[in-house]
């Protein structure tokens, strides 16, 4: 990343935040260099924005054909999936159960990784009804969802090729009247049926971590403004040192956390940290992504994407330690006031959590253990 | 930037058609508007109209305003004497987050949320107004020590029965306007341990203005203080 252009380049291409809706779905000539893509697209948060907009709300669907590359991979927790016409069919599937489902462009945090490439980090709120059919959550029920989603993007001359999605799905169980905890380990029971090598990339994705961290290769350089989150998140998790961490956070901050977490303060921010240390033990985290843009009244968003892994062995909200090594990975975007944090919007896919601690995604006991 | 938002409308007279429900042709209201009113939350522009169509609120001819580039700050009395307050954050002159410091409506809710273990003061010696000044790029840094004591006010008016040295108030937003001699604002988020076993603790909003005189003396200051905030019911995924 050392080659890649400031992070605040571009001032123009400006975020999402305090932004009207007229406003962003206004057309705007093209601000950005931006080879390959659309000439519709001003620059890569219109592209995101727009895209987005015209898939999901213009219903558009078929628009994934000129959006994601055909050999595109998705990430989550749940596991990852690849193709272009997995996209597309998935997309359908969501919009013929939800299809009033707004897509709110909370924020776009970006980067221009090397000449042409780019890496977005977009921060979506999603607002849904289910009037059609769920295959999780059944029929036409009428319930709304409200859940956060951050959707990691490269992009390269128009294509998503590689994508990262981290959603707020217990918090969306609740919201569709469902328990996570009953959801996860039906999930779990599922799961433990068929070729359980189809569970493999957990494994892959746990070494992964594991040898990142070993090797501490990847870190902000201290110019950018992602090394203090990243010093902050480091300094927490692994060091333990969790009121040193909170010296790069404001007294003042906020947080917001998934299935509902929400408060202000440090002492609210160290306790959701702890929390989620205090369940695994032998932790190992990586960064693996960082991104900055400013914001309006000078301050800066920055986005960190995050793999940890730890063996669950302590009590906590999952439920009595099962011995077995639980894989997260998630998104926290910061706003930065003066270099500070004032805001912590994580999210992470906590039913996916709990699936592994049911022993679902290939997520074994432990020998000689009783989980 | 500035050139944009200077065509944009007042950001006062957009809020006052916000808060009664009505969507002003051209108005300045983000598409992320994130709303925290009557004991209610609401996310997005259209739920935020909605919010305020059901649940409107009329302001009076002549609420006692406080306004910068970044934020604005209204108090107001209700017909019946109750003192109530509107925070906004300004993007560009455009309303992105709003705060509504008042009674909580009948059908008053909040999600389920996992619950969370924290210690507010990290130390015996406890401060009962947390923040500091370079947190607040609007605010003269000379007026904080005014903001923690308008911060404390709020607390002290808020604790009933007193618990005070387990209590706190966060300082949320704070602007000066005017200088020395100005007026200055504090949105105060507050959290109020009860004097109960087991131990409860509830959440209000506060918003305080005040004037200080060119020696920098609070002369005058208001306060309006929200009803107690709905408590998150606990999500407990061990639970059978």
């Amino acid at each position: 990343m050392s080659a890649a252009p400031p992070w605040d380049q571009l001032p123009e291409v400006r975020s999402p935040a305090g932004r009207t809706a007229a406003e962003l779905l206004a057309q705007r000539p093209r601000l950005q260099a931006l080879p390959g893509f659309d000439p519709v697209y001003s620059d890569i948060v219109d592209y995101i924005v727009r895209c987005t907009h015209r898939i999901w709300e213009e219903k558009n669907v078929g628009l994934c054909r000129t959006h994601y590359a055909d050999s595109c991979v998705m990430h989550t927790l749940n596991g990852p999936s690849s193709g272009l016409e997995v996209v597309v069919q998935g997309t359908l599937a969501a919009l013929a159960a939800y299809a009033d489902r707004q897509v709110i462009a909370d924020d776009v945090i970006w980067s221009e990784d090397s000449p042409g490439l780019f890496y977005s980090s977009h921060r979506i709120t999603s607002r849904s009804t289910l009037e059609g059919t769920d295959a999780v959550y059944g029929q036409a029920t009428g319930r709304a969802q409200m859940a956060t989603t951050v959707a990691d993007c490269v992009v390269r001359e128009n294509l998503i090729v590689e994508e990262w999605l981290f959603r707020d799905n217990a918090r969306a169980a609740l919201q569709m009247g469902h328990a996570p905890g009953a959801a996860a380990r039906a999930q779990a029971d599922a799961d433990r049926n068929g070729d359980p090598a189809r569970h493999a990339w957990r494994q892959a994705w746990i070494d992964r971590v594991r040898g990142h961290s070993q090797t501490g290769k990847t870190w902000p350089d201290s110019t950018h403004p992602a090394y203090g989150p990243a010093r902050a998140l480091h300094a927490a998790w692994c060091d333990d040192l969790y009121g040193e961490a909170a010296q790069q956070v404001s007294p003042s901050i906020e947080v917001l956390w998934p299935t509902g977490r929400s408060g202000w303060g440090r002492g609210y921010w160290i306790g959701c940290l702890m929390q989620l240390r205090a369940q695994l033990q032998h932790f190992d985290l990586a960064s693996e992504h960082w991104a900055a843009r400013p914001l309006p009244n000078d301050e800066v968003a920055v986005a960190l994407r995050w793999s940890a892994c730890g063996v669950h062995a302590g009590p906590g909200p999952w439920g009595p330690p099962t011995g077995r090594e639980i894989l997260v990975a998630g998104s926290s975007h910061y706003v930065l006031r003066q270099g500070r944090i004032v805001r912590d919007q994580t999210v992470f896919d906590e039913l996916a959590v709990l699936r592994q601690v049911h022993g679902g995604l290939g997520a074994a006991a432990p020998a000689g253990g009783s989980a | 930037m500035s050139a944009a938002a200077g065509l944009k409308p007042d950001p006062m007279a957009v809020l006052g058609v916000l808060l009664r429900g009505q969507a002003m042709a051209g108005g300045a209201v983000a598409n992320t508007l994130r709303v925290d009113a009557f004991g209610l939350a609401t996310f997005g522009r259209t739920d935020a109209l909605d919010l305020f169509s059901t649940h409107p609120l009329v302001l009076s001819a002549a609420p006692h305003v406080l306004q910068s580039s970044q934020a604005l700050a209204v108090l107001d009395e209700t017909p019946d004497g109750r003192c109530i307050g509107v925070f906004a954050d300004l993007a560009d002159g455009v309303i992105a987050r709003l705060w509504v410091v008042a009674a909580t409506a009948a059908d008053a809710h909040c999600e389920a949320a996992v619950p969370v273990a924290r210690d507010d003061f990290l130390s015996q010696l406890r401060l009962p107004c947390q923040g500091e000044a370079v947190d607040h790029p609007g605010l003269d840094a000379a007026a904080w020590p005014d903001v923690l004591a308008l911060g404390t006010e709020a607390l002290a008016a808020a604790v009933e029965p007193a618990a005070a040295s387990s209590s706190q108030a966060v300082v949320m937003r704070a602007f000066s306007v005017g200088g020395p001699g100005g007026l200055i604002a504090a949105l105060v988020h507050l959290r109020l341990q009860e004097h109960t076993a087991p131990r409860r603790a509830h959440r209000r909003l506060a918003l305080a203005t005040a004037r200080r005189d060119v020696t920098g003396t609070l002369v005058h200051s208001r306060l309006a203080i929200s009803d107690p905030l709905p408590e998150p019911a606990p999500v407990f995924f061990s639970a059978p």
